[in-house]
């Protein structure tokens, strides 16, 4: 800009803790002092703007969330617990351009103390494009990131520390903040407590036997059918992927039919057939979760079929001819190169099939209703976690509990994704890079 | 970086001092508005309405079921010829009216009029969605007793009864020319009829709690105690002796006719439907399949009589209510009882099949199959309408294990156990 000037400043009489001073009071002002003026009367602007158009939103927002109401019927907890998530959110970004404006203040009477020439106009329009050229591309999805998935979550997890169920919900009474004595209910409410265990070990051991169990048929087949010898090749594939293609919710009540104890095929026309006497599929806790287990390995194998067939198809041959020359055998061909091979390309898809079996509502809930019923608990005995949560919480209305359950839920996954995330090779090998 | 965050705390300072409480001048006009709106259905309740305060619209919430919405059309087309107020009907699916109008009828985003079903009154009335009625002696003749009583919540007047809906006898004349007079008597029936190698029944029914109900009351039993047409909560009659002693004769009733304890509703239409089944308990809502599969040879009738006395049954009556935040309450009134009269229940049967909750219009039907059902509906109780109804459900539990041979005394006294605790969380 004024090149002149800017050479009559001396180094040294530049001060640098004058701009971050000026810019805390008022962002822009330390621009100002830097003379950079554009950017400084942008800022100023900027915030300006923002005080006038939310400082009223932003105000009833935080009073909100502090407080979720005080007059019935006048204040709608609900509303105001979003106002006030929103508030915060706008806050946050607001704090950030907010530092953003200091630090480039800071960085910029630095750079004149030591005596930095300015670029022209456009050449530092130019560098700064440049420089926040990815950022400026990733800002709307951000933007949508924070309200599609962020302001959510908040919500929820918001909905956990407070009493929101049916006898305190708005429009005629309050919501308020209990702190954590939802997740104490959990622990010393004897409805809650005396199920807790044995659905949340049933819930451990679908996970893992199912998941395990789909995966290593969708293996098994994808490495039997690539084989050479193998003819009809795509005859045989399309048929192994159809359980994928019909609609899940259908294969689960068709099946839930065909495992009826007294009318369905199963018992009638396969086992009576082998002269075996009926198995209570649906009367039987451990029969029924061995039926849970057998379908869901059904509706998730030709997933893994299909992501294996893939990544053997893509394998070199000639791994395999060198290890034929060394005198390979077959397991040790599939142990030592296959299987680490297959298993380093997909293993996030992997950990995401895990993830989603420990929160696979929709079997459990339509197959049987997370029945049989057990004596003496609340839960079904093959209820999990979440379908155990949807009949002790949505039917009741008791919100605070489904959310602090889910919490938890959430806590358990997240914990458990992220741990295997970081043992992946294939992550490892990108961060290597 | 300790001194960025310094900074932070200090901006979010100026910014926390802006967040005092609201101005409420402006928004106790709101709370004047509501209560108004309360206060003003009082006054213009009992008399006709000025007709200088016409609204520009009145807005209501239908089931979103197309059968519904165009009967509520029609209706509401009748109702605007007449009085000149355009009525705007919107589709919203049953079930999620109660929780959207919880966060738009404040908002001011609501309807004049919604639907629901009766059981769930308690959860309008607690959430304050809802305010009571006053019907003359004059308004209240257009409902019968057991409708009104349906729509009452700790004794008084919530809603404009629709509908009735309920559980009653679907019988196949080609097995049997007449169902017997007491369900008791449907052992002999099925030493005739049932063979479980062939899927042949004479009696079947789905053993869920819904539908045991009549076993219960005629033995004594009851679900929560009622003192002034007011449900207690606290007392549970579900390990009542009258309870045990039902539950112990439905277990028996179950064994003694062969009725499979895993039978579920789309297994026994299936075989009602193939003739193999003499005759079954099912809703109304199972009226047309099977009718247009069987044709003459369905009947219906009343539930046959259980421990020498009528046979109860639950019973559903579907109503409109006035939102609570309606600008136009004496207005909406007017519009519910229009939908609601005589005329308008011939309408709504001959749109949707549901049987009116107009006595008069019960009377109307000429279809012969809803005699059974018009029939039962006369012994009918209404569902209980309290919010802890929802843990009741529990019972199914205890159904299944009690028809499986497990001591009903012992299952009945653990689930009641449950189901106390279960509404303890309920936070009332």
């Amino acid at each position: 800009m004024d090149i002149h000037i800017e050479r009559a400043v001396r180094h040294g009489a530049h001060k640098p803790w004058l701009a971050v001073t000026l810019s805390v009071l008022f962002a822009g002002l330390g621009q100002l002092y830097n003379r950079s003026y554009i950017k400084g009367i942008v800022l100023i602007l900027l915030e300006l703007a923002f005080i006038i158009t939310f400082r009223d939103f932003i105000g009833l927002g935080l009073w909100g969330i502090a407080t979720l109401g005080t007059i019935p019927r006048v204040d709608h907890s609900i509303f105001l617990l979003v106002y006030g998530l929103l508030s915060l959110i706008m806050l946050a970004i607001a704090a950030l351009i907010y530092i953003l404006n200091i630090r480039d203040a800071r960085v910029q009477a630095e750079r004149i103390a030591s005596g930095w020439q300015r670029p022209k106009l456009r050449e530092s329009m130019k560098q700064a494009y440049m420089a926040s050229f990815p950022y400026l591309l990733s800002v709307p999805g951000f933007i949508m990131l924070i309200f599609v998935v962020i302001f959510p979550l908040m919500f929820a997890i918001s909905l956990a520390f407070t009493n929101y169920d049916l006898y305190h919900s708005p429009p005629r009474h309050l919501v308020d903040w209990v702190g954590f004595d939802n997740f104490v209910n959990l622990v010393t409410v004897p409805i809650w407590n005396q199920s807790f265990l044995s659905v949340l070990s049933w819930t451990l051991v679908w996970t893992v036997v199912s998941t395990t169990l789909q995966i290593a048929l969708g293996l098994f087949l994808a490495v039997l059918v690539n084989d050479r010898r193998v003819r009809f090749k795509r005859l045989i594939r399309t048929i192994l992927i159809l359980p994928w293609a019909v609609p899940s919710f259908v294969t689960i009540m068709i099946f839930s039919a065909l495992f009826n104890d007294q009318f369905g095929a199963i018992n009638r026309t396969i086992l009576s057939a082998l002269r075996i006497a009926p198995i209570p599929w649906l009367t039987d806790p451990l029969y029924t979760k061995i039926a849970l287990i057998s379908i869901q390995v059904w509706l998730g194998f030709p997933f893994l079929f299909a992501l294996f067939t893939g990544v053997l198809q893509s394998t070199s041959q000639d791994v395999y001819e060198a290890a034929d020359v060394d005198g390979a055998s077959r397991w040790q061909k599939f142990r030592h190169i296959t299987l680490p091979h297959v298993l380093f390309a997909t293993a996030p898809l992997l950990i995401i099939q895990y993830t989603s079996n420990f929160n696979n509502f929709n079997i459990i809930y339509l197959f049987n209703g997370g029945g049989p019923a057990v004596r003496g608990q609340t839960a079904g005995g093959t209820d999990i976690l979440i379908s155990w949560v949807y009949k002790l919480t949505f039917t009741t209305n008791n919100y605070n509990m489904a959310a602090a359950i889910s919490l938890i839920i959430g806590l358990i996954v997240i914990a458990f994704a992220f741990f295997q995330f970081r043992r992946t090779r294939s992550f490892r090998e990108e961060r290597d890079q | 970086m300790k001194r960025w965050i310094a900074y932070l705390l200090a901006s979010m300072l100026v910014f926390a001092l802006a967040a005092c409480a609201p101005d409420r001048s402006g928004a106790s006009n709101g709370a004047d508005a509501g209560n108004n709106s309360g206060g003003e259905r009082q006054q213009t309740n009992g008399g006709s309405s000025p007709a200088s305060d016409k609204p520009d619209k009145l807005i209501v919430w239908s089931n979103d079921d197309a059968k519904h919405v165009a009967a509520v059309e029609r209706l509401a087309a009748a109702f605007t010829q007449e009085t000149g107020i355009p009525v705007e009907v919107v589709p919203v699916t049953g079930s999620e009216q109660v929780q959207k109008l919880a966060l738009a009828a404040p908002a001011g985003n609501g309807p004049d009029l919604f639907y629901q079903p009766q059981d769930r009154l308690g959860d309008i009335v607690v959430q304050g969605l809802a305010e009571p009625l006053d019907l003359s002696e004059e308004e209240l003749a257009q409902y019968s007793d057991a409708a009104i009583s349906a729509v009452q919540y700790e004794g008084e007047i919530y809603g404009f009864p629709i509908s009735i809906e309920t559980y009653a006898v679907f019988y196949n004349k080609g097995l049997l020319d007449r169902v017997p007079a007491a369900l008791e008597e449907v052992a002999q029936l099925s030493e005739r009829l049932t063979d479980v190698a062939n899927d042949q029944y004479a009696f079947l029914m789905v053993p869920d709690f819904y539908y045991t109900i009549p076993f219960i009351t005629n033995y004594g039993g009851y679900i929560f105690g009622e003192t002034n047409g007011k449900y207690d909560p606290k007392d549970l009659g579900l390990n009542h002796e009258g309870t045990v002693q039902g539950m112990t004769a439905f277990a028996r009733f179950i064994q003694d006719n062969s009725i499979p304890p895993t039978m579920t509703i789309d297994i026994m239409d299936t075989l009602f439907l193939e003739g193999k089944v003499g005759m079954v308990i099912n809703g109304l809502w199972a009226m047309k399949p099977y009718a247009d599969q069987l044709g003459d040879k369905l009947g219906t009738a009343a539930i046959p009589t259980v421990n020498g006395k009528p046979a109860t049954s639950f019973v559903g009556v579907k109503s409109w209510f006035i939102s609570s935040y309606s600008k136009h309450p004496s207005w909406a009134k007017q519009l519910a009882l229009y939908l609601t009269s005589e005329s308008s229940g011939d309408i709504y049967y001959e749109e949707t099949g549901e049987i009116p909750a107009h006595p008069e219009a019960q009377q109307n039907i000429g279809d012969p199959l809803y005699a059974g059902f018009v029939a039962q509906i006369a012994s009918g109780i209404p569902m209980p309408n309290i919010p802890e109804m929802s843990a009741v459900w529990e019972m199914d539990k205890a159904v299944d294990f009690i028809i499986q041979g497990d001591d009903p005394k012992s299952v009945l006294d653990e689930i009641t156990e449950q189901i106390a605790a279960q509404i303890q969380t309920y936070g009332n």
